[in-house]
């Protein structure tokens, strides 16, 4: 044989080599059996598939021996440890045996070993076939064990001989591990496709999802078990959600366990496949049911949720190294996908949620909200939207806004310059308080149009009904109006009318009827002060067309004037009502203006004869209440159009009730005042008339006293001449200045005791006969003279009276001279004396000219006087010593028809 | 009572009185009406006056002005008082406004000028009548 041949010779067998077309292993290890029976001694052959996890776990490596059995290679063993192999792949070199009987068996004996011994070899020859530099470089490596029965077999001649094919077993061994990896990726790829596939098609519940995917791997995969185990991170726990296969243990699904624990928890805290080929050897491998020995092998791989391990997918095998690196892989993608899928699904499911959420958020809010396409076409709308522009939301989609809208709001109000402006600007655009329809006067809307910043634009429209905030913007305007007036009024009455004015005009409350009614506290009395509205329809119809007013202001004018009561008869006239304290109490208690409808409901009596007012089928009530005091109460009713009153307009007239009881307490309050105020001015009044008359009494003393003196002694000289002279003209003349004189002296006395103060009365117990009989007694002259004749008639039984008898002769002295004074032509006087009640009358009664009325009025005055000469102060005098008897005085006088005084004294007590 | 008896004149019978009164005119009228009215009249014409004739020459009654330069009435009346309480005075005046109080006074009579004085006569010819009964129940 030449070089070249020898090189060439081994080219036929490697081509019978590479011819195959089985690509199993069994068909490989059989070719190279026999390619190998002439050039190495050997009884047999047996070959060792050293794989590498392509995951991290355990073993290190998986041997899986394959020997020949019946004809044909067949794989007989799969283990992890082997003291002869492990060096081997260690090292990555060759070794070889002399005699295997010298050596006792290891004491971890492996497949392998056995398997030799078995065949009672003695000489044995380890060969690594290593593609790359080392076994553990590659995943994988096939080794070859030679053996023989004699010893000494195997050396390095021999290993020499064998050196040169391996680097084309190596590439025989290589194209057979690619052709498989590419089979059963082919398979595994199909796998992964249907499983996913299936998966899919339970998108929205990870739970069912599991449990689909777990049947399929373990009817696939033909594993002992599949599993998934959701982690709950909270909780630190992995909880069985699924599985599929004969572990008895994960029959009923309420398997827990800890994260913190096994192989499981390793995977599910870091995210990384593991495989425990050989579970026993494992030192994560904890096996909670220590009795089942059946699981040899488990593959745990992560299941992602986006970053975070949401699952462990676990598979076990009762087979030591049942994972092989393209299982491990297509499982690893498997888990991977099975993670998106349920992540897909949680995310269309939020998104679901999100878009089902943002419904009801838009269906909820309380405007109406349209979403609009760049046509102004309608895309989405609420149920508010639908609600107030009362659509049809069969027929919505894509209609034009401008369709479903009403034109009047679109085109008047100016919605449609608002897209105008929009197209030209981005932002919002806002009109206030518009009118859906020219004849909707209290509806008012508030519209908001935004614009998207899509391309094309879109539209966002917002529509919120505003009709009750203009409403009680207008309601609180209207108040505060009402409340300025009442508040401006002080007047009790005026502001009664204003108040009934607020109550019934048309811009105010528009109440058809209302009386108001004032609470007298002491008299515990609601008594009527005023009341307003027509009793029937018609004289209602005949006064509201003549009612010319618009506004609240006319109405108010016009009740300050007090004309629209002349217009409007009032349908009850001072009602008076009396109440207990307790229903007072109860009313105050109720402060709200309440309806009456059925009066037996009520247990008040106050309400029921309040309710009884009106023939309406109901009234209000309005207590008047200020600073928890009861001042009245208002009633009113809708007699005439009979209109319900509702719970706003209750309201609305509760806040009115409380500013009107504010004014009345003001204006009532004033009231007290002003009257405190009249009162004081006339204490001053009167007191400053005292010191004025004080004065001029103590101005009259002094005066009296200068004039007196000389006026007595000229009095007294012209006295002295008319008793002494005996000349006759002397004496005339001395008669005059002596008449003068005793004129000037009595005006002087009777300013002299009007200015003096009564400060000591001498009351005694008299008898007013005896009293008047002595003034007779003195006048009897003057009388006769006067031709005028005295009459006294005294009832038989006349009580005494307690009188200063001194002052109370002066009183009659006074009327009897007056009285004689006015019968010039002569005439009767009469003192008329009787007992009347508890006091005793004396009538001093005239026959002459008698008093005019105006002067009677005035006959009292100081200083008043119908007579020529006379100080005008008798009277005054005699009224004031009647009245410091505690008496009255009075005259009854007609011009010539004679005049009469009656005095009143109290009878004195026994 | 010797010397007094041994004295007796028709002028010493008549009850004298004392008048107290500082205008001339006043006085010589009041002379002239009471001794026309039977009355022995002696004048003073101030208080001081009218206390030292009390003292020395007492008479049966004191008619007083209150109004008087010097000594006022009340004051005098005081005085006459102390010294002769049993002898009456009348005050009279022009005075009305004080007509209330004299009661508080120890005088016997408050009696208001006039022309006529018919008020003065009648208030002596009570109190002397008065004072005389006394006196007589005093010699009694």
């Amino acid at each position: 044989m030449t070089d070249v041949e020898q090189v060439l010779e081994p080219a036929q067998p490697i081509r019978e080599l590479l011819a195959l077309e089985d690509w199993s292993w069994e068909a490989v290890f059989d070719r190279v059996e026999r390619f190998l029976q002439d050039r190495v001694p050997m009884e047999g052959l047996v070959f060792v598939v050293v794989s590498r996890p392509a995951v991290s776990g355990t073993p290190a490596r998986i041997y899986r021996l394959f020997a020949r059995q019946e004809g044909g290679y067949r794989p007989l063993y799969l283990f992890s440890r082997c003291p002869f192999l492990d060096g081997v792949a260690d090292t990555c070199a060759a070794r070889w045996w002399g005699d295997l009987s010298q050596f006792e068996p290891v004491s971890i004996a492996s497949e392998f070993e056995r398997y030799l011994r078995e065949r009672g070899a003695r000489s044995v020859l380890v060969v690594p076939v290593v593609h790359g530099a080392k076994v553990g470089d590659e995943s994988f490596a096939v080794v070859l064990g030679f053996y023989h029965s004699q010893g000494g077999q195997y050396n390095e001649e021999a290993l020499r001989r064998l050196e040169v094919w391996l680097p084309v077993l190596a590439l025989v061994f290589q194209l057979v591990h690619l052709h498989q990896s590419y089979q059963l990726r082919r398979i595994h790829t199909g796998i992964i496709r249907d499983i996913s596939t299936a998966a899919i098609a339970e998108l929205f519940s990870s739970g069912r999802l599991y449990e689909r995917a777990v049947e399929l791997i373990q009817e696939r995969f033909q594993f002992y078990d599949v599993a998934v185990l959701e982690v709950d991170w909270e909780a630190r726990q992995l909880r069985l959600v699924a599985h599929a296969g004969r572990y008895p243990y994960y029959q009923n699904l309420d398997y827990v366990q800890s994260v913190e624990m096994g192989i499981l928890g390793l995977v599910a805290r870091e995210g990384q496949p593991y495989v425990a080929n050989d579970v026993q050897n494992d030192p994560y491998y904890i096996n909670p049911f220590p009795h089942d020995l059946q699981v040899r092998s488990e593959l745990a791989l992560p299941i992602f949720v986006g970053q975070q391990v949401a699952a462990v997918l676990e598979i076990q095998s009762e087979t030591v190294g049942a994972f092989a690196d393209a299982d491990v892989d297509a499982l690893e993608v498997l888990a991977r996908l099975l993670g998106q899928i349920v992540r897909t699904g949680r995310s269309i499911q939020e998104l679901r949620h999100f878009e089902e959420f943002n419904r009801q958020v838009l269906d909820t809010m309380p405007a109406a909200i349209a979403h609009l396409d760049s046509s102004q076409r309608i895309v989405y709308a609420n149920s508010q939207f639908l609600a107030l522009f009362r659509c049809d939301p069969s027929n919505l989609l894509f209609r034009p806004l401008s369709e479903v809208v009403p034109s009047y709001l679109f085109y008047e109000q100016g919605l449609q310059s608002l897209f105008e402006q929009l197209a030209q600007v981005r932002g919002c655009g806002m009109l206030t308080e518009v009118k859906i329809e020219p004849s909707d006067l209290s509806r008012r809307l508030d519209v908001r149009l935004c614009r998207t910043d899509t391309e094309p634009p879109e539209y966002i429209l917002i529509v919120q009904d505003v009709t009750s905030r203009v409403l009680q913007i207008n309601q609180m305007r209207k108040l505060h109006r009402l409340a300025m007036e009442l508040q401006r009024t002080l007047d009790v009455d005026a502001l009664c009318r204003l108040i009934l004015t607020s109550v019934t005009a048309g811009p105010g409350f528009g109440l058809n009827r209302a009386v108001i009614f004032l609470y007298d506290e002491q008299e515990k009395l609601f008594v009527e002060r005023h009341a307003v509205g027509p009793s029937s329809a018609q004289e209602a119809y005949d006064i509201w067309q003549r009612i010319p007013f618009q506004r609240l202001e006319e109405y108010f004018e016009e009740a300050r004037r007090d004309t629209v009561q002349s217009d409007v008869s009032i349908y009850r006239r001072y009602t008076q009502i009396r109440a207990t304290d307790g229903e007072v109490r109860a009313l105050v208690a109720r402060r709200q203006p309440f309806l009456v409808r059925d009066a037996e409901a009520e247990s008040s009596s106050l309400v029921r004869a309040l309710r009884a007012l009106s023939t309406a089928e109901e009234v209000v009530i309005m207590p008047l209440i200020a600073r928890n005091r009861l001042l009245g109460v208002i009633v009113a009713d809708n007699l005439i159009t009979r209109q319900a009153i509702d719970a706003q307009m209750l309201e609305t007239l509760s806040a009115f009730a409380s500013q009107a009881a504010l004014a009345l307490a003001n204006a009532l309050a004033y009231r007290e005042l002003e009257a405190a105020y009249k009162e004081l001015q006339e204490a001053r009044d009167r007191l400053s008339q005292q010191e004025k008359l004080a004065i001029i009494g103590q101005m009259a003393a002094h005066v009296a006293h200068e004039i007196r003196n000389p006026l007595v002694a000229i009095g007294g000289y012209a006295r002295r001449i008319c008793q002494t002279s005996r000349d006759e003209t002397a004496v005339r003349r001395a008669e005059v200045i002596l008449r003068e004189a005793e004129r000037l002296e009595l005006i002087l006395k009777e300013v002299m005791d009007f200015a003096s103060p009564f400060t000591s009365m001498r009351f005694q117990t008299v008898s007013l006969e005896q009293l008047v009989r002595e003034v007779c007694d003195v006048i009897l002259v003057a009388a006769q003279e006067a031709n005028v004749q005295i009459v006294v008639e005294a009832a038989p039984d006349l009580p005494p009276v307690r009188a200063d008898a001194d002052r109370m002769k002066q009183v009659f002295h006074n009327l009897a001279k007056n009285a004689i004074e006015a019968m010039p032509e002569g005439g009767t006087l009469t003192f008329r004396l009787y007992p009347e009640g508890g006091q005793v009358v004396a009538e001093v009664e005239d026959t002459g000219v008698g008093i005019d009325p105006e002067s009677q009025k005035r006959l009292f005055e100081p200083f008043f006087t119908t007579k020529r000469h006379g100080s005008g102060l008798g009277l005054a005098i005699t009224k004031r010593i009647v009245e410091h008897h505690e008496g009255t005085i009075e005259v009854c006088s007609k011009p010539g028809g004679g005049t009469k005084f009656t005095i009143r004294l109290p009878r004195a007590q026994e | 009572m010797k010397g007094e008896g041994a004295m007796t004149t028709p002028e010493a019978n008549k009850p004298r009185i004392l008048v107290v009164e500082d205008e001339e005119a006043m006085a010589l009228l009041i002379q002239d009406v009471l001794e026309e009215e039977g009355y022995q009249v002696e004048l003073v014409y101030d208080g001081d006056e009218a206390i030292r004739f009390v003292q020395e020459n007492p008479p049966d009654l004191v008619v007083l002005d209150i109004n008087m330069p010097g000594r006022d009435g009340v004051e005098t009346l005081n005085r006459i008082v102390e010294l002769r309480g049993s002898i009456p005075v009348i005050l009279h005046t022009a005075y009305s406004a004080y007509k209330d109080n004299f009661m508080t006074w120890s005088a016997a009579e408050y009696v208001v000028k006039s022309s006529d004085f018919e008020n003065l006569k009648q208030a002596i010819r009570q109190h002397l009548g008065r004072s005389q009964q006394s006196q007589v129940d005093h010699h009694g």
